[in-house]
């Protein structure tokens, strides 16, 4: 075994560090910070920057666009990003259907869509689960009938991250009735400016607007747009949903809001003492701590390959790190004490005499955020399905 | 960085599993029990493992606490019931000390001819971190102890004992005899089927060993291996409490089917797998700070042992539970893991008692 960190690893840890301080833009980083979905216009510019110096696609590998980095390595760099207060990259073209596309997909396709995903030019958006196919989501019905060189697509999705301002959309279609679900299912690109295309907003918890309906109504797609076999989408759907929940421990972000929570317990009192000195407290701040440390080590051994069954190991990091980010934001609003209570808009995009007289620097934000995460322990698999995933592995040893 | 065990790691692992597999098994266990001085320790010296974290130099095979915990993790799944924790735990210390007399008690060790123990805890204390009351009075021609030592793990076994008193100079670390004059002990078994000893000093002689810092770095160092090897043989008992219960859910049939087909029993298995997999991973955050800054170390050495003692209960709990009334037997070894927990939550100190010293240190 060999727990230090590589020379070339501590040096990387430098590089990603001073790059850090000289290119991510103060502005980005503040709003970040404050816990508001970070704007597209944040979110395309800072991975401009990244692309400019080949950092957009950390595990995307070499002969596509990647940076040809170490798993150690990848880990070391979105660490240094969350500690920086950098916005995460939208994920749906980066970790989710690119990877898909340079493993599955055609010549045509990969040239067509991977340089523009790695820019930031193009976005993307996931088209999976739809009103009756949320965990169980080969139960699916929106359907792919051929045409000619085409398919129509016909049908409604749900929960529709970022459909707002996607360009193109990911999505799992029906092309074949067969008795077993999971096959008859395709895995299709399609174009968000058809107009068959209608995006219609969720109002969710936290008052932002992140997810949406997506109604499709015979929307044509050349039959080019298929990626993989017709019919074997579930495979891809599975392949792509098996890197979703390996990076799905949210660690570095979860450090990054133990800090944060950290600084408001220091920060806030009670008749002149701050919270963090209380007994009560301090020992479950403390407790969240080992396990937050005992999350991050098991991402590390996951990375070193050192898991007897991976995809148990990687449903228990989705699980232990869906529920610690909420723990983590618990005690921040504990610690925050009665500033929680009022609804504080985003300053900037919502001005005017909103917001009320007195308001701790901590607060605006950090409401929504906690409401928002809610959705940690249901998105990619709730728990119980991560539960059940588990126990099929193992009981499978 | 690389996580996983090297060769010559893998080998011990595998030898260590072979032997608890083949000559530890749950009857030959109890047989061991039953007998004046369990642990196997003639055939454990043979294996190497006294020596297997131990320097070249004390004519150890140079590994580190890495090895230590390999072989605690085996001897958690096999439910191992000797000396072997208590003299890694006296090792660790006297690696400290320069000269030649600790190296010679270092070379016994290695060979597998001495076992040792510390005797630290006292009445009324609760835990590790409580400064000792025994007091180590300076003589014409030595030191004298006067006080009282609880809990003395496998001492009736040990040839080596070391007791922390409190000296003009502050701690001080000695070597007692036990059986001399001036000592009465009471001997005992513990729930778990280990056993230990109360101590009385009454002007015992003794042979100082370190005072003041010196002494507390052996301290510092007697609490990180402990829980060094406490987590990872709380990984051993968990892994080996989940699987039991598996096999036992897997056969055991209520209401026309299988306890596994019940999805409220697989859940429940699936989350003692996540709890198992927070702490093999806590483990080896506390390896990597093996040579890291004393502060650090320690608190990741408090936070290890708060989370074994809490993890290790939970699972095995939960697996009594889903053994039903059989998890209750004696001839269940599900039974012997959790009262094993049980003994581990409480050792140097229980989660509660720990977490306090944890929850000071946070920054």
């Amino acid at each position: 075994m060999d727990f230090s960190l590589s020379e070339t690893e501590r040096g990387f840890r430098e590089e990603v560090r001073s790059f850090l301080r000289e290119h991510l833009p103060g502005d980005i980083a503040g709003r970040h910070a404050r816990g508001y979905h970070p704007p597209k216009a944040d979110l395309k510019r800072w991975q401009a920057i990244l692309h400019e110096r080949g950092w957009s696609a950390p595990g995307w590998p070499v002969e596509w666009g990647g940076p040809g980095w170490s798993p150690i390595q990848q880990f070391i760099f979105e660490d240094e990003c969350a500690l920086a207060d950098a916005p995460l990259p939208s994920p749906f073209g980066l970790k989710l259907v690119g990877p898909v596309i340079y493993t599955f997909g055609s010549a045509e396709q990969k040239r067509k869509y991977l340089p523009a995903i790695l820019s930031g030019e193009t976005f993307w958006c996931q088209g999976f689960s739809e009103p009756g196919a949320g965990s169980d989501l080969a139960s699916l019905q929106t359907r792919a009938d051929r045409d000619g060189d085409d398919f129509v697509v016909n049908g409604r999705k749900i929960w529709t991250t970022e459909a707002h301002f996607a360009d193109m959309m990911f999505c799992l279609a029906r092309t074949d009735r067969t008795p077993r679900q999971q096959e008859g299912i395709s895995f299709l690109l399609l174009d968000m400016k058809d107009p068959g295309i209608t995006v219609r907003p969720i109002a969710t918890i936290d008052s932002g607007h992140t997810v949406n309906e997506v109604f499709i109504d015979n929307v044509r797609v050349p039959a080019t747009e298929l990626v993989g076999e017709q019919g074997k989408g579930w495979s891809y759907a599975k392949f792509l949903l098996d890197n979703e929940r390996t990076t799905n421990s949210f660690v570095h972000r979860s450090k990054r809001d133990f800090r944060r929570m950290m600084d408001i317990a220091r920060t806030a009192t009670e008749q002149g003492d701050p919270i963090l000195d209380g007994e009560a407290f301090r020992r479950q701040a403390a407790r969240v701590a080992i396990e937050l440390k005992a999350l991050e080590w098991a991402v590390l051994r996951m990375l070193s390959g050192d898991v007897p069954d991976p995809s148990a190991s990687a449903s228990a990091l989705k699980l232990k790190g869906s529920s610690l980010q909420h723990q983590i934001l618990d005690l921040a609003i504990s610690a925050m004490g009665q500033d929680i209570i009022p609804f504080y808009p985003d300053a900037e995009q919502v001005p005017g005499d909103n917001q009320p007289f007195w308001v701790p620097d901590e607060a605006p934000g950090l409401m929504a955020q906690y409401l928002y995460r809610r959705a940690g322990t249901i998105y990619a698999g709730t728990s119980e399905v991560q539960r059940s995933i588990i126990y099929k592995q193992l009981s499978r040893r | 960085m690389d996580l996983r065990l090297n060769e010559q790691q893998v080998m011990l692992r595998e030898s260590a599993h072979r032997f608890l597999r083949d000559e530890y098994d749950f009857a030959a266990r109890r047989t061991d029990l039953a007998g004046q001085a369990p642990g196997k320790w003639s055939e454990i010296g043979q294996l190497g493992w006294p020596g297997a974290a131990l320097s070249e130099q004390a004519d150890g095979l140079g590994g580190s606490a890495v090895e230590h915990a390999v072989l605690m993790e085996e001897m958690g799944r096999a439910l191992y019931v000797g000396p072997f924790l208590s003299t890694s735990i006296v090792a660790a210390m006297l690696g400290v000390l320069p000269g030649e007399a600790a190296l010679g008690m270092l070379r016994c060790i290695a060979a597998g001819e001495a076992r040792a123990t510390l005797a630290h805890g006292e009445p009324g204390g609760r835990g590790f971190f409580d400064a000792p009351r025994t007091v180590a009075r300076r003589e014409t021609d030595g030191f004298t102890l006067r006080g009282r030592k609880r809990l003395v793990h496998d001492l009736a076994v040990a040839d080596i004992v070391l007791v922390s008193a409190i000296s003009p100079a502050g701690t001080a670390i000695l070597l007692a005899d036990a059986k001399s004059a001036g000592v009465s002990r009471r001997d005992y078994a513990n729930i778990d089927n280990s056993r230990a000893s109360d101590l009385e000093f009454d002007g015992a002689p003794a042979v100082l060993l370190a005072e003041g810092d010196l002494a507390a770095r052996m301290l510092d160092e007697a609490f990180y291996w402990a829980a060094v090897g406490l987590g990872a043989e709380a990984v051993g008992i968990a892994d080996g409490a989940l699987k039991q219960t598996m096999d036992y859910v897997a056969v055991r049939k209520q209401f026309g089917r299988a306890l596994s087909d019940f999805q409220v029993v697989q859940h429940r298995i699936s989350d003692m797998f996540v709890e198992l997999e927070q702490l093999r991973s806590l483990v080896l955050y506390a390896l990597s700070v093996q040579d890291a800054a004393a502060g650090e170390r320690r608190r990741a050495a408090l936070g290890l042992k708060i989370l074994a003692g809490q993890v290790a209960a939970r699972i095995a709990g939960d697996g009594l539970h889903l053994h039903g009334g059989m998890g209750m037997t004696d001839e269940m070894p599900i039974s012997h893991y959790y009262r094993r927990t049980r003994v581990l939550e409480s050792q140097f100190g229980n989660s509660d008692y720990l977490l306090g010293h944890h929850a000071r240190m946070l920054e």
